[in-house]
């Protein structure tokens, strides 16, 4: 990793106003960077703050109720996007930051043909001529993989197959060439044998135009293909970072740990897995120290009460009292 | 866990949506679930496997074919039978947030259905309620809450506790993990196998996922377009594919990396 | 602090306005209450001998509000704005919305006061509303005086007491007759939702050709035919309006009975009854519910336009809509004879709207599920 990051994340928090008065602290002091041509994973359960880190890059979330707190820094290409105008922010959206959801049904305009929603998102960025936006609209529908781009583009979302949609989406979301793609879940809601074949897109358009890919997901599996660097968060931050081959093989954090071994894998033969006890804590009230400990198999005093730091790639006291890590370890098949 | 009570089977049904011209969910399908043993039904989006599982609880009539349990037909069962047959197989759900009526306690649930069917009433009930929260894993004491006041890991405890209310032999499970997340997931599984283990169920366990289908099944059928493609012992199954289709769901099943 | 036994009276409150103007409004209408129940003592104590239904039911809603507002809602614990979610279920969530609607608590608080002032009626008003001036020349057109505090009409009547009782007559008939229709409507619409087919065909092309005809027209048509009284009129309304909630819950019902839980109720050999009350309707409440609410304003409106058009309540009863058309002629020699009741009918409309708008708000399911994760 050298040169200028695409995108330096640096402390983001967002923050919710419950109507109780109680802050949620849905994501809660996350840094990353994001170099071109590289793909970086957020993955973690629901609750964690994943999605929400991803949206808020480009302030896709609705201030109020959430708020952006003053610490947080996303730099793009060295601009300071918190607190940068709308008009610069729509600017973005869309044109330097395409985004790919997970709903490929709901993520696209029902009424409307294909091929002109992708133009209507060309003609948002780029002042040319609709010729020359509907060529590239079909260029876009060839190259995300579509075999009849001009069928494609004149038909409705609803006549198009859960996959094809997908791949709408993503030439929409490519269409103004984004130097970083955000790809929410982009395969959760696809059969096994499509979901390969999207994520192989994903990389090869990576490849090909030196686009940063940040990929949120939860299914660890999906994240091992195409990622080269993971973050897992956990209860609103980053707890391990690293290079995904080392984070999947051997994790270091315990909550990494314990949700490879939740993976049912096909190689296994039939048996228990392994399960993390308790439930992922509200966001108004994460447990005080390391937010994790009440769940954990290895805490012991310390990480009550004092929580540690991102250090190494690792938010773990055991990073430096590694012979805690004993025996215990998760149980198996537990109620 | 042997039992000598009847198997749940399906022989030759079809089902067609959509008028004579229509689209053929399942084509005439033939499989038999027996209680103490899952079933594995496995196949993607539109492959028919949530139809054929409807067949199976009665939901849906078959066009042609028959779903019987023991000995009797369910398309000639009389009234009381039906009673009988509901007590025997029963349904899990996909979706925690959409299985549970919004506007019913978790008591009012469950104590309904043992109203219902006569199983316990007054005290009775009540104990039995406890019982089933705890079998599932679930506080007794939250027995007044609201769905929406429960997670959707808890949610889908609740659906599993309101099926073994009328103690079935075999529940059809379709898709009972997809919704929830990997850790989640671990444990409604966990509790699935400990209830097979105690109560000798049998399930019919419906997913799109062949990862979590291993943990569980004993035996796999593979559904493509309506048809069984293939249906053999899970291990055979998943080691020496038979079947095209059977090996490419395998190969794009998405692995984890192992440490070399 | 007075500020707690007002809590216990109205919670929910503190949605109208800052507190000390809410505890001022609740001790005004107390002390007001008690002031009736010493002004009127003479009527109260004249109610056994009398008989009359209409004070008898005004006897016990003004002891039931006095001794309601002083202990019976329950207590609610002051301030902690970080206490958990009690356990509320839906109507509960709905309710915390709804308090924090400012104008919805406003059309709140104007129904309940025109329901009380509705019932409590024959104690308020300071005179029989058919009774004519003893001497009809001189009593007639009197403007609005300490007397007569809106006036008297063309026959010396006093026009605040037949505007009271003429809210009688008009919450009375909408609410009657929107209770009619949402019955009907209701049961019409589960009924065919749930079983589709030929009489979900019949039932939806029977609205359809009811919606079809211009309401008025049809109103009108029934009542020439019929002489009309406030029950018929009440009937009428009641059956002429009932095929938009019919619609309504037919919908929510096809696409209740697909929903997982319907569904487990049919595997677990549940009837069609039981389905159909327990499980589907009580999830069609919040819909119901705001329809009845906007439906009774609207229920109204219509009567006034039938009395106004000489069509509905027969003339002696005091009716907003008939007193209205008796004021129009002598709009700029006497304009308080219309002024008044049309006042009336404006509030009152717009009480139930805004009550009907914050229970839109309030029962929206995005908006109830919102608040668990």
């Amino acid at each position: 990793m050298t040169g200028q990051p695409l995108l330096r994340v640096r402390d983001l928090a967002v923050h919710f106003a419950s109507e109780t008065a109680r802050v949620a602290r849905a994501v809660d002091g996350v840094s990353f960077e994001l170099h071109a041509g590289e793909t970086l994973a957020l993955v973690g359960e629901s609750g964690c703050g994943k999605s929400l880190t991803a949206l808020s890059l480009v302030r896709l979330v609705d201030e109020p109720p959430a708020r952006t707190t003053t610490g947080s820094s996303i730099q793009l290409h060295g601009e300071e996007l918190v607190g940068a105008e709308p008009a610069r922010l729509r600017r973005i959206r869309g044109g330097e930051v395409g985004f790919v959801f997970q709903e490929p049904m709901t993520s696209l305009n029902p009424v409307h043909r294909v091929g002109r929603q992708i133009e209507e998102a060309i003609l948002a960025h780029d002042s040319v001529p609709r010729a020359t936006a509907t060529a590239r609209t079909l260029d876009l529908l060839s190259r995300v993989g579509l075999p009849e781009p001009d069928t494609a583009a004149r038909a409705y979302p609803h006549e198009l197959s859960g996959g094809m949609r997908q791949r709408a989406l993503i030439a929409m979301a490519i269409s103004c060439g984004p130097s970083v793609l955000v790809a929410d879940e982009p395969t959760t809601a696809l059969d096994v044998t499509v979901q390969a074949q999207i994520l192989d897109l994903l990389a090869s358009l990576r490849d090909e135009t030196g686009m940063a890919l940040l990929l949120i997901s939860h299914d660890l599996a999906v994240v091992a293909n195409v990622a080269d660097r993971v973050a897992v968060m956990y209860g609103g931050r980053i707890v391990e970072t690293g290079p995904a081959r080392r984070v999947l093989t051997t994790p270091a954090h315990p909550y990494t740990e314990g949700l490879l071994r939740a993976v049912p894998t096909i190689d296994d033969p039939r048996g228990p897995l392994a399960v993390i006890p308790g439930r992922v804590p509200s966001p108004t009230d994460w447990p005080s120290g390391c937010r994790f400990h009440p769940r954990c198999p290895y805490a012991w005093d310390r990480c009550a009460g004092e929580e540690p730091p991102l250090d190494g790639g690792l938010r773990c006291w055991l990073a430096s009292e590694p012979d805690r890590r004993g025996s215990t370890g998760y149980a198996l098949v537990t109620r | 866990m042997t039992t000598d009570r009847p198997s749940l089977r399906a022989e030759g049904v079809t089902r067609r949506f959509g008028g004579a011209k229509g689209t053929l969910a399942v084509d005439a399908v033939s499989i038999e679930v027996r209680p103490g043993e899952t079933l594995a039904l496995v196949g993607e989006s539109g492959s028919g496997k949530t139809t054929l599982g409807r067949l199976l609880v009665g939901l849906e009539a078959p066009d042609a074919g028959a779903v019987t349990y023991g000995e009797t037909a369910l398309a000639r069962m009389t009234r009381s039978d039906l009673v009988a047959f509901r007590r025997e197989v029963q349904i899990v759900f996909q979706d925690p947030y959409a299985s549970l009526n919004p506007r019913l306690t978790v008591r009012s649930t469950l104590a309904e259905v043992l109203s219902v069917h006569r199983i316990a009433h007054g005290f009775d009930a009540e104990d039995r309620i406890a019982g089933l929260l705890e079998r599932v894993g679930l506080d007794p004491a939250s027995a007044d809450r609201y769905p929406h006041e429960f997670s959707g890991g808890q949610r889908q405890r609740i659906g599993v506790a309101r099926a073994l209310a009328v103690e079935p032999s075999i529940i059809i499970a379709d898709e009972p993990v997809s919704a929830l997340d990997v850790s989640v997931q671990a444990k409604i599984l966990a509790l699935l196998i400990d209830l097979q283990a105690d109560l000798g169920l049998g399930y019919l366990f419906i997913s799109h996922d062949l990862a979590v289908v291993r943990r569980v099944a004993d035996r796999v059928a593979v559904m493509r377009a309506g048809r069984l493609v293939e249906t053999g012992a899970a291990d055979a199954v998943y080691d020496t594919p038979s079947d095209d289709y059977t090996q490419a769901l395998l190969a794009a099943v998405p692995t984890l990396p192992t440490a070399t | 602090m007075n500020a707690t036994w007002i809590d216990r009276a109205l919670p929910g409150a503190r949605g109208l306005s800052s507190r000390p103007l809410r505890s001022g409004l609740l001790l005004a209408v107390w002390v007001g209450l008690w002031a009736l129940a010493i002004f009127r003592i003479d009527r109260i104590l004249a109610t056994p001998a009398s008989g009359a239904p209409d004070h008898w039911i005004a006897l016990l809603a003004l002891v039931g509000s006095i001794v309601g507002l002083a202990r019976f809602a329950p207590s609610r614990p002051e301030g902690d704005p970080g206490a958990p979610l009690e356990t509320s279920g839906q109507w509960g969530l709905a309710w915390r919305t709804f308090r924090r609607h400012r104008t919805a608590m406003l059309g709140l608080w104007l129904v309940a006061g025109l329901a009380l002032v509705a019932l409590l009626t024959p104690y308020i008003a300071p005179f029989d509303p058919a009774l004519q001036g003893d001497d009809i020349v001189a009593t007639r057109f009197q403007p609005p005086s300490f007397e007569h505090p809106m006036g008297t009409d063309r026959f010396g009547r006093d026009v605040f007491s037949r505007v009271l009782y003429g809210g009688r007559v008009s919450l009375g008939i909408g609410g009657l007759a929107v209770a009619i229709a949402v019955t009907l409507g209701s049961l019409v619409g589960a009924v065919s939702g749930y079983l589709r087919g030929w009489v979900d065909a019949l039932s939806m092309r029977t609205v359809d050709l009811l919606l079809s005809f211009p309401r008025l027209v049809l109103l009108i048509t029934i009542v020439a035919l019929v002489q009309p009284s406030v029950l018929i009129i009440t009937l009428v309304l009641g059956l002429t309006g009932w095929m938009g909630t019919s619609r309504l819950v037919r919908g929510e019902v096809l696409s209740l009975r697909e929903r997982e839980f319907v569904q487990a109720a049919k595997a677990l050999g549940f009837g069609a009854p039981r389905i159909l009350l327990r499980h589907i309707l009580p999830n069609v409440a919040s819909p119901i519910i705001v329809a009845a609410t906007l439906g009774i304003g609207n229920t109204i409106l219509v009567e006034a336009s039938l009395s106004f058009l000489g069509l509905g309540v027969p003339p002696p009863a005091p009716s907003w809509g008939l007193m209205v058309a008796a004021g129009k002629d002598v709009m700029l020699d006497a304009p308080w004879i219309a002024l008044f009741p049309g006042l009336a009918i404006v509030v009152t409309v717009m009480s139930f709207n805004l009550v009907g708008d914050g229970l839109r708000d309030a029962l929206d399911p995005r908006s109830t599920t919102g608040l668990a994760p």
